[in-house]
């Protein structure tokens, strides 16, 4: 274990019944940097996020975060120490507001319990106010501020998307794990993505994006990691990602070049 | 529609029809909307587990049971102050739902509706054949009025107010629980369990101490009717009395923060005026029940909400 790595995942194993959805995964990430993980639909790329942020178990393998060992941690812990994540598949928070929901992601952040908000005392109501201007802040930044009163489940997919990273920006974190983030969205907003993956990693935050858009992968990450069918395939910069047979093989073969 | 009421004009509203209710509706009236009160006390903190954590209880007859018992006890058999038997009928129930939800809510599924069943079968049962405690069948009569520092609620209207204080103090409570930390965890939760758990929200303890509140409200509305018919029996708590809970969200409008009020209002009215019928009671809430699945989906508050707004989200986040 080097300590310059942020995460360092080492021989990572899921199964889901007879389905070896992750097999012995190597991955690793310095901080700063932003890894892109790729590979045909069924790869175990989603799998590897659920497996790495606590949502299902694993079945072997180590996985460190900032020298820190996580396996068996709640998500809600690893959301503490720094590692959130986006979903592939939205949920929104039904029935809260764009801003409600932000703030949900600003948890993290404080303490008020459930009798504190009963009894609303000044430092409740002080720590509203920061939650408040935090969510406000991250949902400006991603472009989101006019929606911040609108119904969360009311946004139009390329909106959610961005409303899932302003929930995880909120929370502060060292590494964002995000799962597709372009999926459903057209050139322009494709390319305004990029622009705020880039402007993220510049306030010295790590990246981890799974994504099939090639482009956009191609454009921003520094390194490059290949699933196929639970194993990594290969592991590099673009260029040497790009060029590596195997890779070629792998997406040619299962007919998945979407760029 | 253009113009609907702030929260602030409709609360004052409730208020006011509360306090003037005694004056117009009659001693029989005010003794059915004393019952509305207690229903909604219950109703309020059920609403908060099942309308926004998303887990349901089928045991929160019980947790009235065991206020009301414990208040009965203490007060007749050991001669305690109503207020200090009532606080610690309140806290003892609170600490049962803790040691029932702690494990069971550590788990995924839907355990706590079956859990809490079974618990609220023993607590009827042993309430009603632990007879050197209970009283058994007879229950315990001769339950002291209710009183604060020499204040006696000694008659039905006093109580009747007391109850409806205790009524509105609790569901502005539930406005400020749902619109903070707290809350927002745990709307969240309900709506997306991983997804709130990916945002650093401890789902199991949110979960945990939201069920301990609302069995907390029950008991306490619990521990109010033992004051208020001055008599304790294992028959005022069974199976019906949730069955009505559950019926009561879903009228008035599970999820939203005037449902509770609304539906335990609806509720005792259809059972007070069903009266001879009293015995088709469970068909008729039956019918209730699923007549508002069908066609109010969203309950009477939802529904007007959404025609008010064209969305219930005002509301529900209140
Ligand atoms: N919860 C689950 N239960 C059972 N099998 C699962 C589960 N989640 C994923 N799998 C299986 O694991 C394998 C990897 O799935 P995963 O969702 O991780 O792929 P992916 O690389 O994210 O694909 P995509 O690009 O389509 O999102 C697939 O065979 C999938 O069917
Ligand atoms: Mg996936």
């Amino acid at each position: 274990m080097t300590p310059s790595l942020l995460i360092d995942v080492q021989g990572l194993t899921k199964t889901f019944g007879g389905v070896t959805a992750l097999d012995k995964v190597d991955f690793s990430v310095a901080p700063g940097r932003i890894a892109g993980l790729i590979g045909p639909n069924g790869a175990g790329k989603s799998t590897f996020f659920n497996v790495l942020t606590g949502v299902l178990p694993g079945n072997g393998g180590e996985i460190r975060f900032d020298g820190k060992r996580l396996n068996g941690l709640q998500p809600h812990a690893r959301v503490r120490l720094g590692m959130v994540r986006t979903f592939q598949k939205i949920h929104p928070f039904h029935g809260m507001t764009v801003l409600e929901s932000v703030m949900v992601g600003c948890h993290t952040r404080g303490g008020a319990g459930m009798l504190s908000a009963m009894l609303r005392l000044p430092a409740v109501k002080a720590e509203e106010r920061r939650f408040r201007e935090a969510a406000e802040a991250a949902l400006a930044f991603v472009g989101l501020g006019r929606q911040a009163q609108a119904p969360a489940d009311a946004l139009p997919l390329g909106h959610q998307r961005l409303l899932q990273i302003a929930c995880g920006l909120v929370t502060d974190p060292r590494v964002m794990l995000l799962d597709e983030p372009a999926s459903g969205l057209d050139a322009n907003e494709t390319a305004r993505l990029a622009d705020l993956l880039i402007a993220i990693r510049a306030q010295g935050k790590t990246l981890v994006l799974v994504e099939h858009d090639m482009s956009l992968v191609m454009k921003i990450c520094d390194q490059i990691t290949v699933l196929s069918f639970g194993r990594r395939l290969a592991n590099g910069s673009p260029d040497e990602v790009r060029r590596n047979p195997k890779v070629i093989e792998a997406y040619l073969g299962s007919g998945e070049h979407r760029a | 529609m253009s113009w609907r009421p702030n929260h602030t004009q409709s609360v004052f509203v409730l208020i006011a029809a509360v306090v003037a209710f005694p004056f117009f509706g009659g001693a029989s009236a005010t003794t059915v909307m004393a019952l509305g009160g207690l229903y909604a006390i219950v109703a309020i903190g059920l609403n908060l587990l099942v309308g926004y954590a998303g887990k349901i209880s089928f045991g929160h007859n019980a947790f009235m049971a065991l206020g009301a018992y414990a208040s009965g006890i203490l007060t007749v058999t050991y001669d305690w102050s109503p207020l200090a038997a009532m606080l610690a009928a309140t806290a003892g129930s609170g600490l049962v739902a803790f040691v029932i939800g702690a494990p069971i809510l550590r788990v995924r599924g839907h355990y706590l509706a079956m859990i809490t069943l079974a618990f609220a079968q023993i607590v009827i049962i042993v309430s009603t054949r632990w007879t050197e405690v209970t009283g058994g069948l007879t229950g315990i009569p001769g339950v002291p009025d209710f009183s604060i520092l020499g204040f006696a609620f000694d008659t039905k209207q006093k109580m009747y107010y007391l109850i409806w204080f205790v009524t509105i103090v609790l569901f502005l409570l539930s406005f400020r629980i749902v619109d903070s930390r707290f809350g927002r965890a745990l709307r969240a939760l309900g709506a997306h369990e991983a997804a709130a758990a990916s945002l650093g929200v401890d789902v199991v303890r949110c979960r945990i101490q939201i069920f301990v509140l609302s069995a907390v409200y029950a008991a306490l509305a619990g521990s109010l009717y033992a004051h208020f018919l001055n008599y304790v029996n294992g028959t005022f708590f069974d199976l019906s009395v949730m069955i009505q809970l559950m019926a009561i969200l879903v009228v008035g409008g599970i999820g939203t923060l005037w449902g509770p009020l609304v539906g335990a209002v609806l509720l005792v009215w259809v059972s007070h005026s069903l009266g001879s019928y009293a015995e088709y009671s469970q068909l008729i809430f039956g019918v209730l029940y699923g007549g508002a699945l069908l066609f109010l989906p969203r309950g009477a508050v939802g529904e007007i909400a959404a025609r008010l707004k064209g969305t219930g989200s005002r509301l529900r986040s209140g």
